[in-house]
């Protein structure tokens, strides 16, 4: 298959985008990404989008390239949940490796807090997110309570408590302070955690991903192509899906994320070894989502993943890196474009482009993304060079 | 409290018809022995035509949240309510509310009876559950 590589990528603050129209911060983060590569928007010839929830179009991917006054023969808009940035850049990948496509723009944008009312956004989520329309909606579940259904049945089945799901909100928090993208860059302590109110109980506020406006862009080429480009080489290793369901109604379990088979197959596609990662970016729209998806992933033991953030294993000097960027939970989350800053920071890793952020060794990065209520999974692997 | 009514037409449907009259039918599958839940009209793993079977209404509480912050409209003024996970005596497990309690009385493991619930579709109504 013929190897891909990012070469570009693009990412603004996260936050609230007064002014900004969610077509504009679409063509603004297409038009960096294609600056980083050193290429122009002419050279797009295909282009992937998600359909914003702040600004529905019947085919937004075209309508962005009208936007942009380009017209790459393929435009897809596609919906993954929030395993949509490994859906995007295998499509990506397999466009390229079939001869479809030379130069790839996927952009994954949106404007919850700025175009939607927050209200708005999260009774979308509601109505027609993760819960089930006919059989869950009518008893009124917020998402925050079918999460927090899963984070009590873990409490009682591992014996955790309020201090495992801080430790992964507060761990979040540390390393979106010392990230100029970020949020949430206010310290936290477990005071300052326990004190914000019950959403859903056990769930408090800071068990919450904040919600943002923000997303980002990435180019994809070949990897032969990318080698007389101007950025360091980043190549696609491998990628991993899987999904056993869609509602939490239709769960076997209520403490098992499921993500494991998509890091199995993505490891099995890249010829690489879990050993082999030296970085992990973790979906994390919820502290529960965070402790559960690390363990289905293999990266603690079950029931063990507060502990192990309390311990620091995570931490940039610990034994694996994870969530270096903040997380959904404090880099921010941009509505239906939530995870593709976990593909920005491995990159940006990768490249060696992080500064003061920068690790000493990533050689081999791990990305995952989620849909639902621990529903779909995604995982790429990209590596340096 | 009077539920907003469920979608009619969907494949739910009986499952909220009995609920109005009083009786929790659930979906089954003869060759299967399982009960499937969401219900999907046929089986997903034979596609026999699934049954209505129904269950006693005896359960116990799996997991549960207290929704603080309602936001489906009609619930605003109902927070705080539980909404839980119920294991039926019979193996099924349902998304359902423990209704007539202070939420804070609510227990993993509790054992529920169901109750029914009106909706505003005078034809349909919803099971939920109350500490047994
Ligand atoms: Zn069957």
């Amino acid at each position: 298959m013929t190897e891909t590589a990012i070469v570009g990528i693009a990412e603004l603050p996260q936050g609230k985008m007064p002014g900004v129209t969610p077509m504009g911060l679409h063509s603004g983060l297409a038009r960096m990404a294609l600056a980083d590569a050193g290429l122009e928007a002419r050279d797009v010839d295909a282009i992937i989008t998600l359909s914003p929830r702040s600004d529905p179009y019947l085919i937004h991917a075209t309508a962005l390239a009208e936007f942009m006054g380009i017209a790459p023969p393929v435009a897809l808009t596609v919906e993954g949940g929030g395993a949509a940035p490994a859906v995007m850049t295998d499509m990506a990948r397999m466009m390229i490796a079939g001869g479809r496509a030379k130069t790839v723009l996927v952009v994954s944008a949106d404007m919850p807090l700025s175009v939607v009312s927050r209200n708005a956004y999260v009774n979308t989520l509601a109505d027609a997110g993760p819960v089930h329309p006919d059989i869950e909606r009518p008893y009124g579940p917020s998402v925050p309570s079918l999460f927090g259904i899963c984070a009590r049945a873990y409490m009682d089945e591992f014996g955790c408590t309020d201090e495992d799901l801080a430790a992964a909100a507060m761990h979040d928090r540390r390393h979106a302070m010392a990230h100029p993208n970020a949020h949430m860059r206010q310290p936290m302590t477990l005071e300052s955690y326990r004190a914000t109110q019950m959403i859903a109980d056990p769930l408090r506020l800071l068990d919450c991903t904040p919600v943002s406006d923000g997303g980002a862009a990435v180019v994809v080429t070949s990897l032969e192509r990318a080698r007389d480009l101007r950025q360091p080489v980043v190549r696609v290793l491998g990628a991993g899906f899987c999904a056993a369901r869609l509602h939490l109604s239709a769960a076997a379990s209520l403490t098992e994320s499921g993500a494991g088979p998509s890091l199995r197959d993505a490891l099995a596609q890249a010829g690489r070894a879990a050993s082999d990662i030296d970085l992990a970016l973790v979906y994390d729209c919820f502290t529960i989502a965070l402790l559960m998806n690390i363990e289905a992933l293999g990266l603690a033991p079950r029931g063990g993943a507060g502990a192990a953030f309390r311990n620091g294993e995570f931490n940039a000097t610990g034994r694996l890196p994870l969530n270096i960027h903040g997380g959904l939970l404090s880099h921010g989350y941009p509505g239906r474009a939530a995870g593709i800053s976990n593909l920005v920071e491995a990159v940006v890793q990768l490249r060696g482009q992080a500064g003061e952020r920068q690790l000493p060794k990533v050689e081999t990065t791990l990305t995952h993304g989620m849909g639902g209520v621990f529903a779909t999974h995604g995982t790429l692997l990209l590596g340096k060079g | 409290m009077i539920h907003s009514a469920p979608r009619g037409n969907r494949e739910a449907a009986p499952h909220w018809k009995a609920a109005r009259e009083g009786r929790l039918l659930m979906p089954y599958c003869e060759p299967c022995a399982a009960w499937n839940w969401p219900p999907a009209g046929a089986c997903p793993h034979c596609q026999t035509p699934l049954t209505w079977r129904e269950c006693s209404g005896a359960g116990k509480v799996v997991s549960f949240s207290i929704v603080r912050r309602a936001v489906q409209p009609e619930w605003k003024d109902h927070a705080p309510y539980v909404v839980a996970v119920i294991e039926l005596a019979e193996g099924v497990r349902m998304l359902s509310n423990v209704v007539d309690c202070p939420a804070e009385a609510v227990t993993m493991g509790a054992a529920v009876q169901v109750a029914f619930h009106e909706t505003t579709d005078p034809e349909l109504g919803l099971p939920v559950f109350r500490l047994a």
